[in-house]
């Protein structure tokens, strides 16, 4: 579904990806690991289309995106769960989830989805006309899925959902990144937490300095001597 | 002039074309959040395209009328690429230089009739005739509906929806997919035609323009009433435009300190109620977005 071949991006003189290239298949999803500054976010800003490429194609379904404006992309069925969350924060829960349908066609569906999201993630229908900065970091991450859900996208790009969360709520978390899993979802995750992001997908890529320098099966990748040292604590 | 029926009927029309402006420069401020002080600029093309062609080339007001509103949304996208460039603070100076080289411009650009303006500008004719005064006002007010249901029809929109993100928060916007930049435009546009309509009808109703009347503080006059009216709602400038357009007239006392009016209710608004008099904290009504689910 999305492939991205050789992308390059610097930061002025800096180089943050030096040339990465990865595919995440449909209904597969995929783990990119990797330590601070590894470059991980700058690839989910290029694949949103929110970074010039120094270099590289990104094709979403067969598609070359590299230079499509966002809004375009979002309209593809690209849908982001940014770093951070990113919510509107005077907005209430519910007109945060709607900003998640903006994009889509088929308007009239969007009260339905509403609903059901809300079924998801019951604590939002509870919450719904709260605003967005009264929820805890939980309840946030939470959103900030229910908003990308909104969309009915094709490809969900989740950036980093543990950071910033208790560890209990960051089983919850991975919890539902499982159920979507098994829903059939598509789905991009970056994450530091690598034992998590390892244990919920299928697939895996490890990222440093801008490079891949692992890639496969994510049981495979889990076992690896290196990943077990430097990522997953001995 | 005394203050018999056809006073009235001034006082009405003017604050009428008040709201207009005040409703567009709304579009601007409340809406997409941008801070903006041009709305001279604006109004002036409009109110110079109609006196001209109504004027000089003896074009009916029905015909210039459209090209006002063109004029004055042209002008805006230009203005709105402009504020794609420019960081917001910058942006309110921009703004104000523009109001100034618009009235160089009209002051010294030889077909408008110099700092004196022009004058002698006609009514519009329906059905053969002169209309009146009051046919005036009425069709002023008639625009002033038109003009605030589209509002109305905007905010419960998702373009609506887009300003708003843009104005809470535009890097989420952003990320988000939402084409700031777009919407920015499309803020503009909306905004000059509207003042661009509001222009037209200035100069058909008072029947004399001159640069002075889009200058710097009279842009300041419009920008109070949206802001302290409320800005970002519909009642608000609406409010702030019949309140400032009745006051001087009401208590003419004040006339010549209008200014310092100006200026101190605009301080009070700012420490007292930083949403405006008829202003809210935030778009968490209920009600909003009826259109949507």
């Amino acid at each position: 579904m999305l492939e991205i071949a050789d992308l390059r991006v610097s930061y002025g003189k800096i180089s943050a990806l030096k040339g990465v290239s990865l595919r995440v298949e449909e209904r597969q999803v995929l783990t990119l690991i990797g330590a601070n500054g590894a470059g991980k976010t700058t690839i989910v800003r290029s694949i949103m289309g929110l970074q010039t490429l120094g270099g590289g194609v990104i094709r979403f379904l067969g598609e070359d995106i590299s230079n499509m404006k966002p809004s375009k992309r979002a309209a593809r069925g690209i849908a982001i769960v940014p770093e951070g969350r990113q919510l509107f924060s005077d907005f209430s829960v519910k007109e945060n989830l709607l900003i998640g349908a903006f994009f889509r066609r088929d308007r009239g569906r969007v009260g339905r989805d509403l609903d059901e999201i809300c079924e998801i993630f019951p604590v939002l229908k509870q919450r719904q006309k709260q605003v967005a900065r009264t929820l805890s970091g939980g309840e946030g991450q939470m959103l900030a899925i229910g908003r990308a859900l909104m969309s009915n996208p094709k490809l969900i790009l989740l950036d980093e959902p543990s950071m910033g969360l208790m560890p209990a709520v960051v089983n919850v978390i991975f919890d539902v990144i499982g159920r979507l899993r098994d829903q059939g979802k598509t789905i991009f995750l970056v994450e530091q937490n690598a034992g998590k992001a390892l244990e919920v997908s299928q697939m895996a890529a490890l990222l440093e300095l801008g490079e891949i320098v692992l890639w496969g099966d994510s049981r495979q990748v889990a076992r690896d001597p290196k990943i077990k040292e430097c990522y997953l604590g001995g | 002039m005394g203050l018999g029926h056809s006073f009235y009927i001034s006082i009405i029309s003017y604050a009428g074309i008040n709201i207009i402006f005040a409703l567009g420069l709304n579009v601007i401020i409340g809406s997409i959040g941008q801070n903006y002080l041009g709305w001279g600029a604006f109004a002036g093309v409009g109110a110079y395209i109609t006196a001209y062609l109504m004027k000089v080339h003896e074009i009916s007001f029905w015909a210039s009328l459209p090209l006002s509103i063109a004029g004055g949304g042209i002008f805006g996208l230009l203005l709105g690429l402009s504020s794609l460039r420019v960081r917001d603070d910058f942006l309110a100076v921009l703004s104000i230089g523009v109001v100034f080289i618009f009235q160089v411009l009209m002051i010294y650009l030889p077909w408008f009739g110099g700092p004196t303006g022009m004058d002698y500008i006609p009514r519009p004719i329906l059905f053969g005739a002169e209309i009146d005064e009051v046919g005036v006002a009425v069709l002023i007010l008639s625009f002033v509906i038109m003009i605030t249901l589209i509002c109305f029809k905007i905010n419960r929109s998702w373009m609506g929806l887009a300003w708003e993100c843009v104005r809470l928060d535009e890097g989420t916007a952003k990320i988000m997919g939402i084409d700031v930049g777009r919407y920015k435009l499309l803020a503009f546009f909306v905004a000059g035609s509207f003042s661009g309509l509001g222009g037209a009808l200035y100069s058909t109703f008072f029947r004399h323009i001159c640069p002075e009347d889009f200058s710097f503080m009279q842009s300041l006059g419009i920008f109070a009433m949206v802001v302290a009216g409320g800005m970002g709602t519909i009642p608000g400038p609406i409010a702030g435009a019949i309140i400032f357009t009745l006051f001087p007239e009401i208590f003419r006392f004040i006339q010549d300190y209008r200014n310092l009016v100006y200026g101190a209710s605009l301080l009070l608004v700012i420490m007292y109620a930083p949403g405006g008099l008829f202003g809210k904290g935030s778009f968490l009504r209920k009600g909003r977005y009826a259109a949507l689910p």
